[in-house]
C-alpha cells in the first residue's frame, strides 16, 4: 500500500476489546468501550446538564453552536419533525420536493406518505454504479432547474454505494434559488468525513446519527438546525424533556458524550477540523486500500474503483460497495466458520451489509397526496423525462446483484483490512 | 382574445414549414452546462403565418423593455429562431453579479400555435434543464394554453396566462381556484387538484358575458321580438365553449328574462333580417356565416380583432366589438416586470426570514401586481377581478372596400 500508513493517522483506539470483524453501519455502529462504560454509570447530573453538555459536545463537531443542535428517538424522527415543520410553513401551496434515488428508503417512505407536495427523484444511482459519478453533479443541476424545487434533501454520503456528494450543487443550489430549503442527510457522514464549514453555512438542516458512524449508543437522532426552524418535538425532543424528564433516554446521551469526544478533538485535544479530517483520511485510506486489494487479489471490481477507472474523480471515504461473486461466497463470510469448526483465534463472522433487491417502501402506510416521478435528464424522449412512479413496490436501482457494502471506521487498522480480505479469500474458496 | 387562426397565405409560410422541419435538430443542444442565470419564457404564435399577433406584439414590448434597462445578459434570441438557435444568457457580460440584472433574460418560445407534439414538449424540457426560468409568460389562445400547461405540468413554476380567458389545464393549471390562499386542506384532499399555478391577468368570461348582455339588452329595447342569434364557432374551442357557456350561465343567473338567445346550429346559419347577431370566436368563425350580414346588429367577442371588419362577410356600416379596457399587452409586460421584481425581491430576501422563503412564489407574484398595479390587479383565487372591465365599442367599417357603398344605401344610422 502507498501512502501514510492509516495505523499512524489516528492514535487512539477506544475499542480494545472489540472483535474487529464489524463492517456495517447500515443501521448502527459498533459502541465503544468508553462509550459503553459511560453509559452503564448513573448519571449524577440533572437531565437538563447533561442534554446541554451532550449538546455541546456534539456542537463541536459542526460549528461549535450548542442551541442549533436537537436530539430526536432517531434520524427518521428527526426528519419526520422537519417535514412536520416544513408542511406548517408552507401552509397551502405543498411545494416540489428533489431528492436523488440514492437516499436511504425509510427516508423515501417517509416523505413519500407524509409529503403532500410533488416528489421528484433525481435519476443519479445509475450513474455511479456504472462509473460516471462525475456527472451527478450536473445531472442534479438540470434536475433541480427542471423540477423548480423548494426543498432538496441528498444525502451528504449515500448509504449504498459511498458516493459523496461534490458540496459544489450546493452552491448551484443557493445561486439558482436563494430560498430553497437544503436538507442534508449525513447518517453515513458524521464520524465517516469531515463536515465542512461550507457545507453547514448552504444548508437549513444538517441530519446525522449518534449511534452509526459517531458509535455512540443506540438509538439517538442528531439535527443541526438555525433555532428559528423551531424543529423542537413537543412530544419527543429529548430538548423538551427538560421540564418533564419525558421520553429521554439518558443512557444513550452518556455514551453519545464519551463517544463524541474521541470524535471532536476532546481526547486527543486536537482541535475538532482537524480531528475530522484526521478520521476521514484515515477511513478513505483503508477503503481506498481494501478497495485496491479486491481488485488486485480477487478482481472485484468496487463502486469506487470502477468510477476511478473510467476517469471519474471519486472521494474516499469509509464506505465500499463490491459486488460479491455468489450468494454462497456472502453467506460464508457472514455466517464465519461453523460452531463446531470453531476453536480459540479462529474466524468470526464477518458483519457488512448485503445490499439485497429492495423496495423503496412496503404498502404500509397511507397513498400520498401529490405526484411522485422519477427525473431522468438524459433521456431524449419527453414522454420519459418525467416519469411517474408509485414507490410502494418500486425497486431501489443499485441494490441485488451480490452488492455488499463494507465500511472502515477510524476504529479499524490495516491490520483488520488484512484480516477482512483474507475472510473474503476464504469464502471465495469455499465457494470455488 | 386574439384570433386564433386567420389565414392569409404568403410565401412566410415556406418559412415556418422550414421551421417546424427544424424542430427535431433540438436534441443537438443537449450539452451546454446548466446555468444560474434568471430568464422568462415568453411563449407564443410566433409563426409568420396563421398566427395571432399578439404573441410577437408582447415580445416586442418586452424585448423592448430587457433592452432598454441594458441588456445585462446580452442580446436575446429571434422569436422565429429555431429551438436548437435559441441563445444562451451571456452570465457576467457587465458583470459577474447576475443578481444585479434589473430584468431577467427573456426567451422567446415558438408554439407554433398548438404547444403540442414532442417536439414542443422536449423542446420546452430541454429549456428548464439548461436554465433557471423564473417564470413563463404565455401569449397564447386558451387551446395552446392547455398544451403548454399539459408540457410543463410537472414543473413547479408560476405561469402568467396573459392571454387566455378561460384557464383551463391539467393539475395545478385548474380554473377558477378561489382556495389558493385561504383554503385549508384536509387530510383527503388532492392537493394537485386546488392549487394553481397561474394566474389569469385578463379578466374572464364570465365578466365579458356579462358585458355582451348588457349591450344585446339595449339594442334589444323597444324590440318587438327580443330574440338574439348566437354564432359560436368553433363549436370544441375552449375559449368559444367557455364563452358560450358564461352567456348561458349570465342569463339563467341573472333572470334576463326579457331577451332570448337563438344558438345557431353551424350546420344550418339562418339569420333573419335585422336581427341582432352576437358573434363568439375569432375571425374564421364569420368564415361560416353563409351570406354577407347587411343589415341588423352585429357583436363580436373580444376573440375577433380589427382584421375582422375587413371580412366580406361584414357588410354593416357598423359593428359593436367587445374587448378588455386595459390592454393585453400592458398586461404582458406587467408579468415580465412582476418576474423582474419577484427575481430582485428573492435576491434581497432576509434568509431568516423563514416563513417568507417558503411562500408560495405565485403568492408573491400576485402582491406585486396588486401592490405595483392596483388598478388592473385585484385576485380571487387566480383570477383577476380587477381587471375585469370590458368595454363595447361601436366601430365603423372601413370604407376603403367598394360593397361600403351598397350597404350605406341600405343601413340606418346608427345610435347607442
Amino acid at each position: 500500500m502507498s501512502g501514510p500508513n492509516p495505523t499512524d493517522e489516528i492514535n487512539r483506539n477506544p475499542f480494545p476489546d472489540r472483535k474487529h470483524s464489524f463492517f456495517d453501519s447500515a443501521s448502527i455502529g459498533l459502541e465503544s468501550t468508553t462509550a459503553e462504560s459511560a453509559a452503564s454509570k448513573q448519571p449524577v447530573i440533572t437531565w437538563e446538564a447533561l442534554l446541554e453538555r451532550c449538546e455541546a459536545s456534539v456542537a463541536q463537531l459542526f460549528d461549535g453552536v450548542a442551541d442549533r443542535i436537537t436530539f430526536f428517538h432517531n434520524t427518521t424522527a428527526g426528519i419526520q419533525r422537519i417535514f412536520l415543520r416544513l408542511s406548517q410553513l408552507v401552509q397551502t401551496s405543498y411545494p416540489t420536493l428533489l431528492t436523488t434515488d440514492l437516499e436511504y428508503p425509510g427516508i423515501i417512505s417517509l416523505v413519500d406518505e407524509t409529503w403532500k407536495g410533488r416528489i421528484a427523484m433525481a435519476s443519479v444511482a445509475e450513474l455511479v454504479n456504472s462509473g460516471r459519478a462525475n456527472e451527478v453533479t450536473m445531472t442534479l443541476e438540470k434536475a433541480f432547474l427542471a423540477t423548480k424545487p423548494a426543498i432538496v434533501y441528498l444525502s451528504h454520503v449515500a448509504r449504498g454505494n459511498g458516493y459523496r456528494i461534490d458540496e459544489n450543487i450546493l452552491d448551484f443550489i443557493r445561486n439558482t434559488d436563494p430560498n430553497a430549503v437544503i436538507i442534508i442527510d449525513g447518517a453515513q457522514a458524521c464520524g465517516n468525513i469531515e463536515v465542512s464549514d461550507r457545507i453547514l453555512n448552504a444548508t437549513d438542516f444538517y441530519v446525522t446519527s449518534g449511534h452509526k458512524w459517531i458509535c455512540g449508543k443506540q438509538t439517538l437522532g442528531i439535527v443541526y438546525a438555525d433555532k428559528r426552524w423551531c424543529i423542537e418535538d413537543p412530544a419527543q425532543s429529548y430538548s423538551n424533556a427538560r421540564g418533564s424528564m419525558g421520553t429521554g433516554n439518558s443512557l444513550a446521551l452518556l455514551s453519545l458524550q464519551a463517544a463524541v469526544a474521541d470524535l471532536n478533538g476532546e481526547t486527543s485535544e486536537d482541535l475538532p477540523a482537524e480531528r475530522m479530517k484526521q478520521i476521514e483520511k484515515h477511513n478513505g485510506l483503508l477503503a481506498k486500500h481494501f478497495s485496491e486489494q479486491l481488485m488486485e487479489r480477487f478482481r472485484l471490481t468496487s463502486v469506487a474503483q470502477m468510477n476511478i477507472s473510467s476517469g471519474s474523480a471519486w472521494q474516499w471515504n469509509g464506505i465500499v460497495n463490491v459486488p460479491l461473486t455468489s450468494l454462497t461466497m456472502i453467506d460464508n463470510l457472514q455466517r464465519g466458520e461453523s460452531d463446531e469448526a470453531k476453536t480459540e483465534g479462529s474466524h468470526p463472522p464477518v458483519e457488512f451489509t448485503f445490499l439485497k433487491s429492495e423496495l423503496w417502501r412496503s404498502s404500509v402506510g397511507s397513498v400520498p397526496a401529490g405526484k411522485r416521478f422519477l427525473v431522468n435528464c438524459e433521456i431524449s424522449e419527453p414522454d420519459k423525462f418525467f416519469d411517474e412512479v408509485v414507490l410502494s413496490g418500486a425497486s431501489i436501482p443499485g441494490t441485488g446483484r451480490f452488492r455488499s457494502r463494507f465500511c472502515f471506521h477510524y476504529y479499524h487498522n490495516l491490520s483488520d483490512v488484512e484480516n477482512l480480505l483474507e475472510r473474503i479469500e476464504q469464502a471465495r474458496t469455499l465457494n470455488l | 382574445m386574439f384570433p386564433r387562426i386567420f389565414r392569409w397565405p404568403t410565401k412566410s409560410q415556406a418559412e415556418d414549414a422550414q421551421h417546424d422541419k427544424a424542430e427535431p435538430a433540438i436534441q443537438g443542444e443537449l450539452n451546454l452546462p446548466p446555468s444560474t442565470v434568471p430568464c422568462i419564457l415568453v411563449v407564443g404564435d410566433f409563426r409568420a403565418t396563421d398566427s395571432i399577433q399578439f404573441a410577437k406584439k408582447a415580445w416586442d414590448k418586452i424585448h423592448g423593455h430587457y433592452t432598454k434597462e441594458g441588456a445585462f445578459f446580452g442580446p436575446a434570441s429571434v422569436p422565429t429562431a429555431a429551438p436548437s438557435q435559441v441563445k444562451a444568457p451571456q452570465a457576467g457580460i457587465v458583470n459577474n453579479n447576475s443578481s444585479d440584472s434589473p430584468c431577467l433574460f427573456p426567451i422567446p418560445v415558438n408554439d407554433s400555435g398548438k404547444a403540442t407534439g414532442q417536439a414542443f414538449q422536449l423542446h420546452i424540457y430541454d429549456l428548464f434543464k439548461k436554465h433557471n426560468i423564473i417564470g413563463i409568460i404565455s401569449c397564447g389562445t386558451a387551446e395552446s394554453n392547455i398544451g403548454l400547461a399539459d408540457a410543463v405540468r410537472f414543473i413547479d413554476v408560476p405561469v402568467l396566462l396573459v392571454l387566455d380567458s378561460t384557464l383551463a389545464g391539467p393539475e395545478r393549471f385548474v380554473p377558477n381556484c378561489r382556495d389558493l390562499f385561504t383554503n385549508s386542506l384536509g387530510s383527503q384532499v388532492n392537493t394537485e387538484r386546488l392549487i394553481p399555478n397561474a394566474l389569469q391577468l385578463i379578466p374572464n368570461n364570465a365578466l365579458q358575458a356579462q358585458a355582451i348582455l348588457s349591450k344585446v339588452g339595449v339594442l334589444l329595447t323597444d324590440k318587438r321580438n327580443p330574440i338574439f342569434h348566437v354564432l359560436s364557432i368553433p363549436e370544441d374551442d375552449p375559449y368559444v365553449r367557455d364563452l358560450r357557456s358564461a352567456v348561458e350561465s349570465n342569463l339563467e343567473d341573472t333572470n334576463r328574462s326579457r331577451i332570448r338567445p337563438d344558438f345557431l346550429d353551424p350546420n344550418r346559419i339562418q339569420i333573419r333580417k335585422n336581427s341582432t347577431l352576437l358573434c363568439l370566436g375569432y375571425n374564421e368563425t364569420l368564415e361560416a356565416v353563409p351570406r354577407p350580414i347587411t343589415n341588423g346588429e352585429l357583436l363580436l367577442s373580444d376573440g375577433f380583432d380589427e382584421r375582422a371588419a375587413e371580412s366580406d362577410k361584414i357588410r354593416v356600416e357598423y359593428y359593436y366589438q367587445i374587448s378588455p379596457v386595459f390592454d393585453p399587452l400592458d398586461h404582458a409586460l406587467d408579468a415580465y416586470k412582476a418576474f423582474n421584481r419577484l427575481w430582485r425581491v428573492s435576491q434581497d430576501l432576509n434568509p431568516d426570514d423563514l416563513n417568507r422563503r417558503l411562500r408560495s412564489k405565485i403568492e408573491s407574484v400576485r402582491e406585486l401586481l396588486e401592490g405595483e398595479y392596483g388598478d388592473r390587479y385585484r385576485f380571487v383565487g387566480s383570477t383577476n377581478q380587477r381587471g375585469g372591465f370590458y368595454a363595447v365599442k361601436k366601430l365603423p367599417k372601413p370604407k376603403k372596400h367598394s360593397f361600403l357603398r351598397l350597404s350605406r344605401k341600405t343601413s340606418t344610422p346608427e345610435g347607442n
